[in-house]
């Protein structure tokens, strides 16, 4: 209260040298005072704080220039007027009315606190804003001088007022801090910096809990009181270093408390600075973080297992993807909304559709039949697997048949089905090597039934035509004359092998011609632009032929027997597969041709003569029954002329068995170039020779085929340097008037013959029944 | 040389410490708006020395008073004394501040110096009035410090010239009043303590005496 002491000091003295010029009342010296509106007080005048003086009535006598300025009234307007007439009744606290009369009634002297009397008189400092009142004590003293009866003296204390209040405000605020450090729920040591052991002056009741040290263990010891509790390392090191440079550090320790209890002790020391900047104290901030430290280890323990299982599931995930990038089955997965989630590499493979625009797509979307989603929608549904062969649409139109074998994904920890996996397998190959292997055998079993060509040709192409997508298949023979004519089409236009007809094989004669000539195969996959179909381009266009694989039938000998071509609307390559498959079917198709040729010339053998030609005994008696046959239904004629030559002996006999041989075998040539193709000429023993005319309207007939032989077969043969030359002597015999059987005609045509022969050579005979019956 | 008050003066004497007393705590409840209790339960009267031991017996530590000189019937000094932290508590109810603060502030001490102004002047006004004496108090000043350092404040603002060498310290006379306060439901417990000068007080017994004779008369 310096200031306030200050003005009380003043004012005494003020009191001291009025009571100087008035003298004391007690002394009972009766001085006269002069009125109140002339005094002159020149020390009050001067004074810093409000002084008041009343007479025994209560009136002012005087107040000093402060009090004009602070209550904004010229003392003028004060004086000889109570102090509650000149500033108002209710203004004033009445304890400055009751000290007043205490002062003037009975001498004593009265002081008002500013804290209890907040503004016993209403006072305003002139710069300071309206309503703002003056923060004032006031002291009320006794003085009996003349006609004063007290002095009020008004010191001003704002100053002190906001003093206090700031210092409260700081107070209150340390005593905040404070309650934090000591509710602080962590160890707290203040420690001297400038003592050599560093002096612990302060622990925070925290500190006892974490560290079990109690204030009376620690309170004016060293650190070391504390560090020595904790494991030695580097760490406790750093805490020392930091101590000793005055810097700060912070580190984890395991420390013990007293019980022997290991714990992990959280440490950071902080130095504090004084005004000067020099480090005075250190704060030490204590923790007991072992659960967090038992939560990080098991946190990084779960850490490498999940980074272990993540680590394993990318394998399996990456294994997997693998897996399902490189098998060969087709895998699909769908989810419940039946939408694509996983498409493989064999599925785009297959379908030709890529698994990024499949992804969420309908399994109709990459040409699953109906079926297929019928069945993942059983599978969803049932949750039980299934198997399905199906036929799927490639993005090319291409149809393939996959097996699918569908089974559930349940949702884990629930029952429900959340996908269903299909694995395909695409059976197309298996299935069309199946057929073919069923086709092959059935052409097998056709050569070995020894059906015709045509019949076995036919089926070779439908085997390949349904072996090879877009096939149409044809197969030519190469007849002895090296013409290739169509057997078997099936899968072309019916007019087709007329349209082509007989073609020459030749080097550049399309590609079956080529193919036949060559004895290789001839691919052709655009026809338009291969050089040897340029004679046959409107053939192809009127079938509408793009490309053309031609492969030659080859006898087992080596020779070409004749080709198969397969037709392509398209422009199209083969494979490997297909030209084998090609080439098999010709092996096969070589077998029939072969087996037929084989068993055509065995028959041959059997019923023709290999010297003339001609048909021998066996077929000419088969086919004289079967003329007679016919002309025994159609009531007809024939006639069967008995050839035998005269001289044949002779020319043997000279020229030797070479030059009959050729006469015989020239003379089966004219004998064929004689007759009709309906007719058959026969030889039938050394020289001898029939020939069976069927449907012979007259008897004349007979005789001009009679007539006309006599003349051709006496006509010269040119043989080495010779010519040879043999008459003829011929005998007819007509059915039925010469007899009804083969033998019987046979018999009568040989007795004409004879006839003939004796009747001088070179000349005909008609059978004569009469001369027969003589002969025999 | 031993002053004592027979038991007549000392009757009247607490009689009037009630009295002035119980008109303080009037004023006291005026000034603070609320019911303020003050009772006397003890007069002493004794020697300093006496009065020193018993108080230190009573309450040892820090004190804080108020203390204001006095003349008229007798020349003294009257102190309104309270053990330490109690001086505060006593501020703290009137005032109606929970402030936390461990010392004393400058308006604090004003404050308190104003309590111990009013209860000194009535217990002062009392005994002027009743025996029809003139007084005149001076205006109160605190002080703090432990029971010694009270009583030598005490014995430097007596306006008594030194006591002269040789004088027996018995010569003072120590008016010891332990005053009982309840306010706001709190018991507070004070000393009042008049200190007076035995060598000048002949006139304060006279006047008693004839305060005796004027009831009896």
């Amino acid at each position: 209260m310096r200031h306030a002491a200050g003005q009380e000091k003043a004012s005494e003295e003020a009191m001291q040298s009025l009571s100087e010029q008035t003298g004391l009342r007690s002394r009972g010296e009766d001085l006269s005072v002069p009125g109140a509106h002339s005094i002159g007080y020149p020390v009050l005048d001067a004074m810093g704080s409000g002084v008041i003086l009343l007479d025994r009535e209560r009136r002012v006598l005087y107040w000093n220039p402060w009090m004009t300025r602070m209550a904004g009234i010229d003392v003028a307007h004060a004086t000889g007027r109570r102090l509650e007439q000149v500033f108002g009744e209710d203004v004033l606290a009445p304890g400055l009315l009751d000290g007043i009369n205490d002062a003037l009634s009975l001498g004593v002297s009265r002081l008002l606190s500013n804290k209890l009397h907040h503004h016993p008189i209403p006072l305003h400092r002139p710069l300071d804003e309206p309503g703002v009142l003056l923060d004032i004590s006031v002291q009320i003293r006794p003085v009996a001088v003349g006609d004063i009866g007290c002095v009020i003296q008004i010191s001003d204390v704002s100053a002190v007022v906001r003093r206090e209040r700031k210092m409260w405000e700081r107070e209150g605020e340390l005593r905040l801090r404070n309650g934090a450090l000591v509710a602080s729920g962590q160890g707290i040591l203040i420690v001297n910096a400038s003592s050599p052991d560093f002096e612990i002056q302060y622990a925070n009741p925290a500190f006892a809990s974490v560290t079990g040290l109690t204030d009376d263990m620690v309170l004016g010891s060293g650190i070391d009181r504390l560090l020595s509790h904790c494991e030695d390392g580097p760490e406790l090191d750093r805490i020392r270093q930091a101590l000793s440079a005055k810097r700060d550090a912070a580190c984890d320790l395991l420390a013990r408390r007293a019980g022997g209890e290991e714990y992990w002790l959280e440490l950071s020391v902080s130095p504090v600075f004084d005004t000067t900047g020099r480090v005075s104290h250190f704060a030490l901030f204590l923790r007991d973080v072992t659960a967090r430290r038992m939560a990080e280890t098991m946190l990084e323990r779960a850490l490498s297992d999940v980074q272990a299982t993540n680590a394993r599931l990318n394998r399996e995930q990456s294994f997997v993807s693998t897996v399902l990038r490189t098998v060969a089955a087709l895998v699909v997965v769908v989810d419940r909304r039946m939408r694509v989630v996983t498409f493989n590499r064999a599925c785009e493979q297959i379908t030709g559709y890529a698994e990024a625009d499949m992804t969420g797509a309908a399994l109709a979307d990459f040409g699953a039949s109906v079926d297929v989603e019928t069945a993942v929608h059983a599978v969803l549904t049932e949750g039980s697997g299934r198997t399905l062969e199906s036929t799927l649409t490639a993005a090319n139109g291409e149809q393939r048949l996959i097996r699918w074998a569908m089974s559930p994904l349940l949702q884990t920890g629930g029952g429900t089905v959340s996908h269903v996996v299909c694995a395909g397998t695409d059976i197309t190959e298996r299935r069309r090597a199946e057929a073919l292997l069923r086709g092959e055998r059935e052409l097998m079993e056709l050569i070995s039934r020894d059906e015709d060509l045509p019949v076995v040709a036919a089926r070779a192409c439908r085997l390949l035509d349904s072996q090879i997508p877009g096939a149409r298949s044809s197969l030519m023979v190469l007849s002895e004359q090296k013409q290739l004519s169509t057997v078997a089409a099936p899968g072309l236009a019916p007019d087709y092998s007329s349209v082509l007809g007989a073609i020459d094989i030749g080097p550049s004669v399309g590609s079956c011609g080529r193919a036949a000539y060559t004895g290789e195969a001839v691919i052709s996959t655009d026809l338009i632009r291969d050089p040897c179909w340029a004679d046959y381009r409107p053939l192809a266009e009127r079938f509408g032929f793009r490309a053309c694989w031609s492969q030659p039938i080859l006898a087992s000998s080596g020779g070409v027997l004749g080709t198969i071509g397969i037709y392509f609307t398209i422009e199209r390559a083969p494979t490997d597969s297909e030209l084998d498959l090609q080439r098999r079917i010709c092996d096969i198709v070589a077998i029939s041709i072969e087996r037929r040729r084989t068993v055509d010339r065995i028959r041959y053998l059997a019923l023709y003569d290999q010297l003339t030609g001609l048909a021998n005994r066996s077929l000419l008696s088969d086919r004289l029954m079967t003329a007679i046959r016919q002309a025994r239904r159609t009531s007809g004629q024939l006639a069967l002329l008995f050839l035998d030559f005269d001289g044949f002996k002779a020319v043997n006999d000279r020229f030797g068995h070479d030059a009959g041989d050729e006469v015989l075998a020239v003379s089966g040539q004219r004998l064929r170039q004689t007759l009709r193709e309906s007719d058959t000429p026969a030889r039938i023993g050394g020289d001898e020779f029939v020939v069976l005319l069927p449907d012979v309207q007259a008897v004349a007939t007979a005789a001009h085929v009679a007539e006309k032989l006599l003349t051709v077969m006496q006509e010269p043969i040119p043989w080495m340097d010779h010519f040879l030359q043999v008459g003829v002597s011929i005998g007819v015999a007509l059915y039925p008037e010469h007899g009804d059987t083969a033998d019987e005609l046979l018999s009568h045509a040989d007795d004409a013959m004879y006839t003939a022969k004796m009747a001088g050579k070179g000349r005909w005979t008609l059978f004569d029944p009469d001369k027969a019956i003589g002969r025999k | 040389m031993t002053v004592t008050l027979t038991p007549d003066q000392q009757d009247v004497v607490t009689e009037l410490m009630n009295l002035g007393v119980g008109r303080a705590a009037d004023a006291f409840s005026r000034l603070v708006g609320d019911e303020v209790l003050l009772s006397v339960p003890d007069v002493l009267f004794c020697s300093q020395e006496q009065a020193q031991t018993h108080l230190q017996a009573t309450d040892s530590g820090q004190m804080a008073g108020v203390m204001q000189t006095f003349s008229g019937f007798a020349t003294g000094t009257a102190a309104l004394i309270f053990p330490g932290p109690r001086s505060m508590e006593l501020v703290r109810l009137v005032v109606g501040d929970d402030l936390p603060a461990e010392d004393i502030s400058e308006l604090e001490q004003e404050t308190l110096a104003e309590l111990g102004n009013i209860i000194l002047n009535h217990c002062l006004a009392t005994i002027g009035n009743t025996l029809q004496a003139e007084v005149r108090a001076s205006l109160p000043e605190t002080y703090r410090g432990l029971w010694p350092e009270m009583f030598e404040a005490f014995h430097r603002i007596t306006p008594v010239p030194p006591v002269p060498a040789g004088a027996d310290q018995e010569d003072t006379l120590v008016m010891l009043v332990q005053i009982d306060f309840t306010l706001r439901s709190r018991n507070l417990r004070g000393y009042l303590a008049f200190l007076i000068d035995m060598n000048a007080a002949q006139i304060f017994l006279s006047l008693i005496d004839r305060y005796l004779e004027n009831l009896s008369g």
